[in-house]
């Protein structure tokens, strides 16, 4: 059998790379396509090769063992994207993290940046490197099971029972914060009394009771070790996240008042009165027109609406001294300063 | 501060078209310098071709905007219109060179372009039929350019309004000078109509100022009554008022004393000026890939979609990358495209 590259394999093929038959001759060949390593084979082949357990993939540069459920029909003709897309669905459900689970959006798209590059690893890294991307993939669904689960589950909740579940979680780890504190506290105490029994007990030279002492020291000691293990295995280097909420905080919500699209700014003149009674006694051609007519204010022409601009626009910017304000923006040359200051200062504008 | 100018602040008039008389000149200069510098190497160098300063290119625009506003007033085109187009125009040659594109055919893109931003309907076949040897192509050719040499800015606040607000005003304040004032107002609104559109004013001084200066040049009481002086008393409100009206009112008369230069009686004598041998002299130093701007905009979407086509034949393995150098393609650099908001100012 020629050896061919995966890439130019496919399950569209007229010929079955296993067993050479050929869908001209067989016109119902249907073809499955293994998720392990992406090899195309007919159902037939399956059937033979693997219906009495697991076994080596029939083609031959292949090797990788394979189980009848391990095949499946390809959804896409290239088997390379069909691969991409398995590998990007698997690297979905395990890195399953929201914007709202970030501080702010660059944290966020920080952790977008790491996904995506971890995925590319396995989808065209080569061998190390696939093997380095699958190790953490793994061990960060290991250690984040209950973690990703959650978020599996917050996907497809609402936002209201979110919030709601969100508090009940709060107040549980609140509870589970006072539980422990009352539960050192009671620890503590009990080994002040076993120490004092123990000292106790040595000083009195009752030696069964001593030696049950000891053992229990030592019994603690070793729990305390087989904790340290695991710690150590946990300082390995592995994916971490930065920039994640800190739930204690945004916990608590600031009332920022109603919102101002002014952001602030005073809209209302302070150099004229534009008050209802003051603009009543405006009056010009147009403004007695207006008044005369209904058929001006038919369309929404309100008198008052053009005085209170006119009037402000006649005032507005008066205190606003463009070329002192200006004048240290951009001005590069010592010349062209000296020019500023004397524009400013001297009546005479030195432009033209 | 008042309310007042906090709000003039956050228009792009002041944000991006404000300057110092220092800096506009220096932009100027360097535009001017630009513009040769770009322009030398397609003319023929034997006799070293004879460029127009900045002095002189200022001059052109003058004489351009005369021109433009008798165009729009033979298009009856309203005021505040004519007067939107003669800044659009006017910004647009701080940051270009007259030497590269053409301001009799900016002119025209320049009307075309207020009535849009105005909101005044005028079709471009309308328009074009109107001025005498004027495609509908010409003055599409230079929209975009132009739109990009005013950075986008649309948004012209001009003295008019605030007239009619002082003139509003001064009616409550000056029952029995009604004629006093009528003149004053149709007098003013001359002077609006054509001296800050001529001048740099709107790049120096705020819409108000501009209009309180040409008041003052008609009457200079009236402009005390809308600014009254403060009255006896010593304590600190008082002095800060003193202080920030003597400030204005210098701001006001070195306005005026601008608005002076270019009195409105200068629209009809403008022709006075001699403007041939300048004109002669800038047809001699234009950039010759420009002179049609119509030409050039094509060769330059020629030159666009023939890119697209090279493009296009690529192969998809190349794109899509191979294997190894699919991780290059996802960082390709989108950075060589152009600016559409130009250069930096």
């Amino acid at each position: 059998m020629p050896r061919e590259t995966q890439a130019e394999e496919n399950f569209t093929l007229d010929r079955c790379p296993a067993c050479g038959r050929m869908r001209y001759l067989n016109h119902d060949m249907e073809f499955r396509v293994s998720t392990i390593c992406y090899h195309a084979i007919c159902t037939v082949c399956i059937r033979n090769n693997f219906h009495q357990g697991p076994s080596k993939c029939p083609i031959m540069s292949c090797g990788k063992t394979l189980r009848t459920k391990d095949f499946k029909k390809a959804w896409f003709q290239d088997l390379g994207i069909q691969r991409e897309v398995d590998i990007r669905r698997r690297v979905a459900t395990v890195f399953n993290k929201v914007e709202e689970d970030f501080q702010d959006l660059d944290s966020y798209n920080a952790y977008l940046e790491d996904v995506e590059c971890l995925t590319d690893d396995l989808v065209n890294g080569d061998d190390d490197k696939k093997k380095l991307a699958e190790l953490k993939l793994q061990q960060w669904e290991a250690e984040h099971r209950a973690e990703i689960e959650r978020n599996r589950r917050l996907a497809n909740e609402s936002e209201a029972t979110r919030r709601k579940r969100m508090a009940a979680e709060e107040a549980l780890a609140q509870q589970r914060r006072e539980l422990e504190i009352q539960e050192e506290a009671e620890e503590k105490l009990k080994e002040r009394k076993f120490r004092e029994e123990m000292l106790d007990s040595l000083q009195q030279g009752e030696q069964g009771k001593a030696n049950e002492a000891v053992n229990k020291i030592l019994l603690k000691k070793r729990g305390q070790h087989k904790k340290d293990v695991a710690m150590e295995a946990a300082g390995a280097p592995a994916l971490s996240i930065r920039g994640l909420v800190d739930k204690k905080r945004t916990a608590a919500v600031v009332d920022e008042g109603p919102y101002d699209p002014f952001m602030g700014l005073d809209l209302l003149p302070t150099r004229v009165d534009v008050s209802k009674e003051r603009l009543a006694q405006y009056d010009n051609d147009t403004l007695k027109k207006v008044k005369m007519d209904d058929a001006w204010k038919a369309g929404g022409y309100s008198a008052e609406e053009y005085l209170s601009r006119a009037l402000f626009e006649a005032f507005a910017g008066l205190g606003v001294f463009v070329d002192e304000e200006m004048g240290e923006r951009g001005v590069s040359t010592q010349g062209a300063a000296q020019a500023a200051a004397t524009g400013v200062t001297g009546g005479k504008m030195d432009i033209d | 501060m008042a309310t007042e100018d906090a709000r003039y602040r956050s228009s792009s008039q002041y944000r991006v078209w404000s300057y110092s008389p220092a800096r506009l000149q220096e932009l100027r200069a360097s535009t001017n310098a630009l513009a040769k510098q770009q322009i030398a190497p397609h003319l023929p160098a034997d006799p070293a071709p004879d460029f127009v300063t900045a002095e002189e290119e200022l001059r052109l625009v003058q004489w351009a905007t005369v021109e433009l506003l008798r165009a729009g007033e033979f298009l009856g085109i309203p005021t505040e219109i004519r007067a939107t187009a003669a800044i659009f125009f006017r910004r647009f040659y701080v940051t270009n060179s007259v030497m590269t594109y053409a301001p009799t055919e900016l002119l025209k893109t320049s009307l075309f372009f207020a009535c849009k931003a105005e909101n005044h309907h005028m079709s471009l076949g309308e328009l074009s039929s109107k001025l005498q040897g004027t495609t509908a192509e010409q003055i599409l050719a230079g929209e975009f350019l132009l739109c990009q040499g005013m950075r986008f800015c649309f948004d012209v606040h001009h003295p008019f309004r605030a007239l009619e607000g002082a003139i509003l005003e001064l009616r409550r304040q000056a029952p029995h000078e009604e004629e006093r004032i009528r003149q004053a107002h149709v007098r003013t609104r001359e002077i609006l109509k054509f001296s800050p559109l001529m001048t740099d004013v709107y790049f120096h001084y705020t819409p108000s100022q501009i209009m309180m200066a040409a008041l003052q040049m008609v009457d200079a009481g009236f402009v005390d009554m809308l600014i009254p002086g403060s009255g006896s008393g010593d304590d600190t409100a008082t002095a800060a008022y003193t202080q920030m009206r003597d400030r204005i009112m210098g701001a006001i008369a070195n306005c005026r004393t601008m608005l002076e230069e270019e009195p409105p009686s200068r629209l009809t004598e403008f022709w006075i000026t001699p403007m041939k041998p300048l004109r002669r002299k800038l047809q001699k130093c234009r950039d010759p890939a420009r002179l049609d701007l119509v030409a050039y905009q094509r060769s330059k979407r020629e030159e666009a979609l023939n890119k697209e086509k090279k493009d296009a034949n690529i192969a998809d393995d190349d794109v899509f990358g191979g294997g190894g150098s699919a991780r290059d393609t996802k960082r390709r650099k989108v950075d060589a495209v152009e600016d559409p908001f130009g250069p930096a100012l």
